[in-house]
C-alpha cells in the first residue's frame, strides 16, 4: 500500500499538467462566482474611508455595516453565488474524474494530454454522472441511518458534558466512517468503469462497494493518509493567515493569492494523488476471473480509442 | 519591597477612616430576613421557615405588605412568564413536565396571629388572572411611620429544571428568587412618586429584581455530599447526625440572597489582595483620574471562591483572573468592592439556564469544556461573562435601581462597565475573541448590533414592553452602552470616570431612577444632555450622518465685462481659457470644493467633518449636525482627496461608519483583501464538490 500511495504521489508529480488543468479549471469557475462579490465590496469600500481598517485587521463590523443599507442583497448575492458556483462544480464533477482517470491510465500517451482529458471526460460523463447519483442516494440513505442509530445510541455516553461531546463526536466519526466506505466505493467503481468500460453502473457501484469492504483497511488507509497531507495543507495555510500580518498592500494581497493557490493546487495533487493510488490498489487487489478457455482476443476498435490500463506500472513523464 | 511598602501603607491607611471618602458604608436596612431551609434532592423541594422583619421607611401607615413568590413563574403554561418567554429564554428551553411553584403554608405574626388565609394574589402589570407571582397580605394591624412588623412564615417550593435562572440539573441545584420576598414600599417622593405604595411588579421573562436592603442569616441544610456556596459569608457548618450538614450564612447591607448545591463541585480559593492585585501605579493613575486622593480609591481584600464543575478544571485561573479584574477595576474606578467575599459558580453541564446570573457577592458565570484548550482558550466568553456578572454588584446590588421599570440602569451601565474592563485587560480588538488571526472587541460587536432598523423600541421602557420582547437584549444591554461610549468619547474619558463615580457613590445602596443618572452627569460636566438624553433614552430614531454629493473643480477666471476704478474691462473667452489652462499647467489653480454632508437618521449629535486637500494639511471642522443637510465649501489651491464624518469614530451611536467618507481616488485594497478570502472559501466549496 505504501508503495502504491508513493507512486500515486509521483503519478501526481508527473502529471502536474493534468493537476494544473484541473486546479485552474475550478480556480476560474470560483474566480467567476467571486466578480459579483468583488463588484459589491469594489462598490461598498473602495471609496470609503472606515474601509481603511480591513487593512488593519480583519473585521466582521465592516461586512455588517455594507449590509446595514443592502438588505439581504448583499448577503444572498455570496450565497447565490456559492450555491451556482458548487451546483456547477457538482455537474462538472464526472467530466473531470473521467478526464483525471483517462490521463492517468493511459501509460502508452499515444494521444496529446488534452485529447485524453477532454475524451475521456466525454466519454465517461454520464457513466459517472449515474454513478454520482447511486453514491448520493446511497449516502442519503445509508448516512441517515447511522445519523438516527447514533443518535439513539447517545444516551449510551451518558448526560454529562463530556459524555454527550463523546456521543456527538462518535455520532461524527461513524456517520463519516460509514459515508467513507461509499465515498471510496464511488472511487473504485470509476476505476472499473474505466478499465472494464463498463455500461451497468449499479453493478459497477457494487463492484466498488464490495471492494472496499474487502480490504476495508488498504483502503481507508490509503485514503487516510492522502487526506490527512489535506488536512496539513489546510493548518499550514490557517497559520500564514494567522501569523502573517493583515494583506494591506498590493504586494502582499498578491502573496496572499498566490498562497492560496498554491494550497488549492497543492490539494488538487493530493486528490489525483488519492485517485492514481486507488487505481493502482485496484489492479493489484481486484477480483481475478477464474481462468477458463481462453476468448478471442477483442479486436482494437472494441477497446476504447484513449484507454489502456496496460504498460508500465510506474509513471512516465509527460509527453508534450 | 514595594509590595510591603504599599501594604504598609495600606494597613495604616485602612486603620484612619478617609475623611474625604464618599462611599457610603452601609445601606439603610429596611428588611431582616432569618431562614431555615432543607433540600430535598429525592423531590428536589426546599422546606423552609422564614422570619422577616420589615421596617416601615415612610411617613404613611402601612395596612398591607406585597410578596414576591418568584418561583411560581414556573407553576404552569398559564403565568405571566412562561407567555411572554414562550418556555425559551436565553438559548435554554423549559424541560416538560418539570414545573417549579412556592406554596406559604403558614404565615402569623409574632402575637400568634394567623394570616395566610389572607393572602391574595395580585397581578398589578398584566391582569393575568393565573399569575401567582405577586401575593399581598392585608394587615390587621398596621405599621405605623417608622415601625416594624415581624412574620414567621413557612413554605414549601418545588425547584423546576433549570431554563431560566434557577432550579435543579442532575446534582446541580441554583436557589435563587426562591422565598417570599418583600416588594418596596415607596414613600411619596421617593424615585418620583407621587404617593407612597408599594412597587410590586410579577415576574416578567426580562425581568428580575427590585428589593430593598437589609441583613440575611439563613442556615441551608443539605445532603453532607453536597458542596455549597451562598450570599454572604459562612459562619458555621454542622455536621447533623441524618446525614446531612447545615450552613449558615450572613450578610448585610445586601437586597437579596442565593445559593447553589452540587456534589460535583471542584472549590477553587483564591484572594484578591488590595496590595499585590494593585500596583501603587494604579492607584495613582485612577486617583488621577478621578480627581480623588490615593485613600479614596483603596481597595481592601476579598475572598474568592470559584465553584468549578470538574469538567471545566483547566479554566480555573480564568474565572479568578476575571473575577481579580473585575474587582479590581470596578472597585478602581466606581469605589471598592466592600463586602468580604465573592462566590463565581459555573452552572453544570444543562443548567445553562443558570449561567450568566448576578446575585449579592454571588454570581454564575457558564462555560463549556471546549473552552479549555487552545485554540478556543482564546474565545473569552468565560471571561466575559464573569466580569458582566462581578459588575452588576456594584449597577444593581449596591445601585439597586428598579430592574422591572428601568433595566439599563443596571444592565447598560453594566455593559458599559464591563467592556471597559475587557479592552483594560484584553485589549481593545480582542476582548472577546482573538481566534486564528481574528480578533474582536466590544466596539466591534456594538457595531454590528446596532442597526438601521431598530427604531421601534425606547430604552427607557419596563422590561415587559419592549416588542419583540427579544429586543430587550439590545435597549437594556448594548444601545445604552452605545450611548454610554458616545457620551464619553463627547465629553472625555476623565469626565466620563468621574460622572459614573459619582453616580455609584451618591446613588450607593439606594434606589437611583435614569433621571438620577441624567442629574449627575448634568452636573459633573456642568451642561445640560437632555438634548442628549431626550433623543436617545425617550425617543426611538437612530442617527446616521453621510457624505452626499462631492465635487472639486479649479475656480475658472472670471469672464465677460466688468466695471472697475480704472474703467470698463472685457474678458474674452479665449484669454480666459489661455489663463485657466497656464494656471493648471503652474499648479497655481484654485479649486472649488464642495461637499454636502447629511444626516438621515432622527438623532443628531455634535461631530467633527474631516477634509484634506492635495498637498494641505487635515482640516476639521465642527458640525452641529441638527440640521438635515449641511454644504461645506471650499476654495484650496488643491483638490479635495476625502471627506471624512467624525474621522476620530467617537460617534458610536452612528448606525453604518461605511458611509461617513468619501475618497476622491478608490483604494480598491480592501475590496481586494476581502475578495481574497472569499474567492478562497468559494474555491475550496468548489474544488471539493468539483472532485467528488
Amino acid at each position: 500500500m505504501f508503495t502504491d500511495i508513493r507512486r500515486g504521489f509521483a503519478a501526481a508529480v508527473s502529471h502536474y499538467r493534468l493537476v494544473a488543468l484541473v486546479w485552474v479549471s475550478y480556480a476560474l469557475l470560483a474566480v467567476a462566482a467571486t466578480v459579483p462579490a468583488l463588484s459589491w465590496w469594489h462598490g461598498a469600500l473602495s471609496g470609503s474611508m472606515e474601509a481603511a481598517t480591513l487593512l488593519k485587521r480583519f473585521n466582521f463590523a465592516v461586512l455588517a455595516d455594507a449590509l446595514k443599507y443592502d438588505g439581504i442583497g448583499g448577503f444572498s448575492m455570496l450565497t447565490g453565488g456559492v450555491v451556482g458556483a458548487g451546483l456547477l462544480a457538482l455537474f462538472a464533477s464526472p467530466f473531470v474524474m473521467g478526464g483525471v482517470l483517462a490521463v492517468l491510465g493511459d501509460k502508452g500517451r499515444v494521444h496529446s494530454f488534452m485529447a485524453r482529458y477532454f475524451g475521456g471526460g466525454g466519454y465517461f460523463y454520464w457513466r459517472f454522472f449515474r454513478l454520482m447519483l447511486i453514491f448520493g442516494a446511497s449516502v442519503v440513505v445509508v448516512g441517515g441511518a447511522t445519523t438516527m442509530l447514533a443518535a439513539a445510541a447517545a444516551p449510551l455516553f451518558g448526560e454529562s458534558e463530556y459524555g454527550t461531546y463523546l456521543g456527538v463526536f462518535v455520532d461524527l466519526v461513524l456517520v463519516k466512517f460509514v459515508c467513507a466506505a461509499f465515498f471510496l466505493a464511488l472511487d473504485y467503481a470509476r476505476i472499473r468503469v474505466v478499465q472494464d468500460d463498463s455500461r451497468k453502473m449499479l453493478r459497477a457501484y457494487g463492484a466498488g462497494l464490495a471492494f472496499v469492504l474487502r480490504h476495508l483497511l488498504t483502503t481507508y488507509a490509503a485514503a487516510l493518509i492522502v487526506v490527512s497531507g489535506a488536512g496539513l495543507l489546510l493548518v499550514g495555510y490557517l497559520a500564514y493567515e494567522t501569523l502573517t500580518p493583515v494583506a494591506s498592500t498590493w504586494g502582499l494581497i498578491a502573496v496572499l493569492i498566490a498562497v492560496q493557490q498554491a494550497f488549492h493546487f497543492l490539494r488538487t495533487g493530493l486528490r489525483i494523488a488519492l485517485i492514481d493510488t486507488e487505481t493502482r490498489i485496484w489492479e493489484r487487489l481486484k477480483p481475478r476471473p477464474a481462468v477458463v478457455e481462453a476468448a478471442p482476443a477483442p479486436s482494437v476498435s472494441e477497446i476504447p480509442h484513449l484507454l489502456s490500463s496496460e504498460g508500465d506500472d510506474s509513471p512516465a513523464p509527460e509527453s508534450s | 519591597m514595594r509590595r510591603l511598602v504599599l501594604a504598609l501603607i495600606l494597613a495604616a491607611l485602612a486603620a484612619v477612616p478617609a475623611l474625604a471618602d464618599r462611599l457610603p458604608e452601609q445601606a439603610a436596612g429596611v428588611v431582616e430576613y432569618d431562614i431555615k431551609v432543607r433540600l430535598d434532592p429525592a423531590s428536589k423541594q426546599l422546606h423552609a421557615t422564614e422570619r422577616v422583619t420589615w421596617k416601615n421607611p415612610s411617613s404613611d401607615t402601612v395596612g398591607e405588605l406585597w410578596f414576591h413568590l418568584y418561583l411560581n413563574a414556573f407553576k404552569n403554561s398559564q403565568s405571566t412568564f412562561v407567555k411572554e418567554s414562550g418556555g425559551k429564554l436565553r438559548g435554554d428551553a423549559m424541560t416538560p413536565d418539570a414545573w417549579g411553584w412556592i406554596d406559604i403554608t403558614s404565615i402569623r405574626t409574632t402575637s400568634g396571629l394567623h394570616l395566610a388565609k389572607q393572602l391574595v394574589f395580585e397581578r398589578p402589570d398584566d391582569g393575568n388572572p393565573d399569575d401567582q407571582t405577586v401575593v399581598r397580605l392585608p394587615l390587621a394591624e398596621p405599621v405605623p411611620p417608622g415601625g416594624s412588623i415581624t412574620l414567621d412564615i413557612t413554605f414549601v417550593a418545588q425547584l423546576p429544571k433549570v431554563f431560566a435562572r434557577t432550579g435543579y440539573a442532575g446534582s446541580f441545584y441554583l436557589v435563587g428568587q426562591w422565598f417570599p420576598k418583600l416588594g418596596v414600599y415607596e414613600p411619596a417622593g421617593m424615585r418620583g412618586r407621587e404617593t407612597g405604595g408599594w412597587n410590586c411588579h410579577q415576574f416578567h421573562a426580562n425581568s428580575e429584581f427590585y428589593a430593598d436592603f437589609g441583613s440575611y442569616h439563613v442556615e441551608i441544610t443539605t445532603p453532607a455530599s453536597f458542596v455549597v456556596g451562598a450570599t454572604g459569608v459562612r459562619k458555621t457548618e454542622k455536621i447533623n447526625g441524618d446525614g446531612t450538614t447545615t450552613y449558615t450564612y450572613e450578610q448585610a447591607d445586601v437586597h437579596d440572597f442565593a445559593w447553589t448545591a452540587d456534589p460535583r463541585y471542584q472549590v477553587v480559593r483564591a484572594t484578591f489582595s488590595a496590595s499585590r492585585d494593585v500596583t501603587t501605579a494604579e492607584y495613582d493613575q485612577v486617583a488621577g483620574l478621578l480627581g480623588r486622593s490615593r485613600a479614596e480609591v483603596l481597595l481592601q481584600d476579598v475572598e474568592i471562591t470559584v465553584l468549578l464543575q470538574p469538567e471545566h478544571m483547566p479554566q480555573a485561573q480564568r474565572h479568578v483572573d476575571a473575577a481579580k479584574a473585575g474587582l479590581k477595576w470596578f472597585g478602581l474606578w466606581y469605589g471598592r468592592y466592600p463586602y468580604r467575599t465573592l462566590t463565581v459558580v459555573d452552572p453544570a453541564f444543562g443548567g445553562g439556564g443558570a449561567g450568566g446570573m448576578e446575585y449579592p457577592t454571588f454570581i454564575t458565570a457558564g462555560t463549556t469544556a471546549i473552552f479549555n484548550r487552545w485554540p478556543f482558550d482564546r474565545v473569552r466568553a468565560p471571561e466575559e461573562v464573569t466580569v458582566h456578572e462581578f459588575g452588576h454588584q456594584f449597577w444593581y446590588a449596591m445601585v439597586a435601581n428598579n430592574e422591572f421599570e428601568e433595566a439599563w440602569l443596571d444592565e447598560g451601565i453594566n455593559s458599559y462597565s464591563t467592556g471597559k474592563v475587557m479592552e483594560r485587560v484584553y485589549g481593545a480588538n480582542a476582548s472577546l475573541v482573538e481566534f486564528l488571526g481574528i480578533g474582536m472587541g466590544e466596539v466591534d460587536t456594538l457595531r454590528m448590533s446596532n442597526s438601521p432598523a431598530a427604531r421601534f423600541n425606547r430604552v427607557m421602557a419596563r422590561s415587559w414592553e419592549y416588542t419583540p420582547s427579544g429586543t430587550y437584549g439590545f435597549y437594556a444591554y448594548q444601545k445604552p452602552e452605545i450611548i454610554l461610549r458616545t457620551l464619553e468619547n463627547h465629553i472625555g474619558e476623565q469626565t466620563m470616570a468621574r460622572v459614573m463615580r459619582t453616580f455609584q457613590e451618591r446613588w450607593r445602596f439606594r434606589h437611583p431612577r435614569s433621571e438620577d443618572f441624567f442629574a449627575v452627569v448634568n452636573e459633573v460636566t456642568g451642561q445640560d444632555f437632555a438634548w442628549y438624553f431626550d433623543q436617545v433614552m425617550r425617543g426611538t430614531d437612530v442617527l446616521d450622518y453621510e457624505v452626499g454629493e462631492v465635487t472639486s473643480t479649479p475656480i475658472r477666471q472670471p469672464r465677460g465685462v466688468f466695471d472697475d476704478a480704472k474703467g470698463r474691462r472685457t474678458v474674452n473667452e479665449e484669454d480666459a481659457a489661455k489663463a485657466d489652462r497656464e494656471a493648471e499647467e503652474k499648479r497655481t489653480a484654485t479649486f472649488r470644493s464642495s461637499v454636502t454632508v447629511r444626516r438621515s437618521g432622527g438623532v443628531y449629535f455634535p461631530v467633527e467633518v474631516a477634509f484634506k486637500f492635495d498637498g494641505g494639511p487635515v482640516e476639521r471642522l465642527t458640525w452641529d449636525g441638527r440640521d438635515r443637510t449641511k454644504v461645506f465649501t471650499f476654495d484650496r489651491p488643491g483638490r479635495l482627496e476625502w471627506v471624512d464624518i467624525d474621522p476620530d469614530r467617537k460617534v458610536l451611536l452612528d448606525v453604518n461608519w461605511l458611509n461617513n467618507g468619501r475618497r476622491r481616488d478608490p483604494d480598491n485594497r480592501p475590496a481586494m483583501n476581502w475578495t481574497a478570502r472569499w474567492l478562497w472559501f468559494v474555491q475550496t466549496v468548489i474544488s471539493t464538490l468539483g472532485m467528488i
